[in-house]
């Protein structure tokens, strides 16, 4: 459990989107989902579609794990394109289904914000599925560095983010090892009254809490011992670098905004 | 240099906020009819344990790693999809709810009476930032958003609040005997 957890949505590989340094895959997404508000012909869907699409079979991530990652939200998107459906009474009827009458509004409109919801979707997923949750790390100190200007402590960020990561397996490991030790003792939160289940939460917290404390104070030490003085002048173990693909990959993402928004109607 | 150390020990101190809840969020409590998941109770807990600015700090570092993809929201759900999906809005909620729950218990008292009040004020928050994303993403009309975004959730979100207060408010007299916090946490640098 604890391994899934770390690694995240990431899956291995060597394709064109693996490779693409993370900076540029933020980037373009950030712009993407900017730019899908503002499709609203067939043709214009269409060609967002078909970047989104390419990009992920281009990423050779196993079709599977694609879906899961959409798992959480097939109900929205379907839920969404049902209540535009239901709701929505303009244009022509379409087909009356025993007095219930589908309107051509309700299914264009219930069809675009689904389509919308699901490119989304997708293009946000594929960044997790090829990209560390390190690498990302480093990439969203590295974008937001210009906001250092303005005094936002995105160092600190970053640095907080790592060491949460780094944490998550640690006290997962730790709350196993309490809710063992506890449940040795008779500590039992599955069975018995209401009252009785909360009050054996707490001598699971307690010690958790206790033993995160202890390893905060031990972190914080061992920071200070080897000089820690904060983002200033620091140096990085991981570069990151931006390559041809990188180029590739903002030329093809101009032609889309181009071709976007030639087809606007 | 002291200051310089209080920060780093500040820092820390919301990053192992965060990977608890994050651990916290996976955990249900099986209670009977509404089984609650760790992730609306470690709000609240990091809110009461940490006070309203490291608790919000947490809070954010939490969705952070959440949107570079780690699993760490309820039922195994991570990536910047989740926070710009429908049901973000109540992960950003989260960030506002933990420091209004902190503010309101720094400036009366930590006991059960406030960290009731305070829980459910953070809840409402929750609820309002959650359904207002709802709106927008699903593209729905208030009174729909509301119907499918608030009432639903607060008979809930009530037992919630409750039980983040009597745990929270527990929790944290057993570790200010510990002296592992202060009585009145001050205001950090």
């Amino acid at each position: 459990m604890s391994n899934s957890m770390i690694i995240g949505q990431y899956v291995p590989g060597e394709s064109f989107v693996h490779r693409l340094d993370p900076r540029s895959k933020i980037a373009i997404i950030f712009f993407f989902v900017l730019i899908v508000f503002f499709a609203n012909s067939v043709m214009s869907y269409g060609l967002l579609a078909l970047f989104a699409i390419g990009a992920a079979a281009s990423s050779k991530v196993p079709l599977p794990y694609i879906m899961k990652g959409l798992k959480p939200v097939w109900f929205l998107i379907i839920f969404t394109f049902l209540l535009h459906l239901i709701v929505t009474k303009e244009g022509d009827v379409l087909y009356n289904l025993w007095g219930w009458k589908i309107y051509e509004e309700g299914l264009v409109q219930g069809a675009a914000i689904s389509l919308r919801f699901f490119l989304l979707i997708l293009v946000t997923s594929l960044l997790t599925l090829t990209t560390t949750p390190i690498e990302i790390t480093d990439a969203i100190e590295e974008l937001l560095g210009p906001l250092k200007k303005i005094r936002f402590p995105v160092h600190e960020l970053a640095l907080m983010m790592s060491i949460s990561l780094r944490f998550i397996p640690t006290l997962m490991q730790e709350t196993e090892k309490i809710s063992k030790a506890q449940a040795s003792r008779g500590v039992d939160f599955r069975t018995g009254s209401f009252k009785d289940r909360i009050k054996a939460v707490i001598p699971l917290l307690v010690p958790l809490f206790v033993s995160a404390f202890k390893r905060a104070e031990e972190l914080a030490m061992a920071m200070e011992a080897r000089g820690y003085r904060g983002g200033e002048g620091r140096t990085k173990l991981r570069e990151l670098s931006i390559s041809k693909l990188d180029y590739y990959l903002y030329a093809l993402f101009i032609l889309l905004i181009i071709g976007l928004f030639l087809t606007r109607s | 240099m002291n200051q310089q150390s209080e920060k780093l020990r500040t820092l820390v101190n919301c990053s192992i906020f965060a990977a608890i809840t994050a651990i916290l969020a996976q955990i249900e409590i099986p209670l009977p009819l509404v089984p609650i998941s760790g992730q609306t109770l470690a709000v609240g807990l990091t809110a009461t344990i940490l006070g309203s600015r490291q608790g919000a700090i947490a809070m954010m570092v939490y969705a952070a790693i959440g949107a570079v993809g780690v699993p760490v929201f309820a039922g195994f759900k991570g990536g910047a999809q989740v926070l710009v999906g429908p049901t973000g809005g109540y992960i950003f909620g989260f960030i506002a709810a933990a420091f209004i729950t902190g503010i309101i218990l720094e400036k009366t008292r930590f006991n059960l009476t406030m960290a009731m009040l305070a829980n459910v004020i953070g809840m409402v928050v929750t609820l309002i930032c959650g359904t207002i994303q709802l709106k927008f993403i699903v593209d729905l009309t208030w009174s729909e958003s509301m119907a499918a975004g608030v009432y639903p959730f607060i008979v809930v979100g009530l037992i919630k609040a409750f039980l983040a207060s009597w745990i929270g408010i527990t929790v944290r007299q057993r570790l200010v005997k510990a002296k592992f916090i202060k009585e009145t946490p001050k205001k950090a640098a």
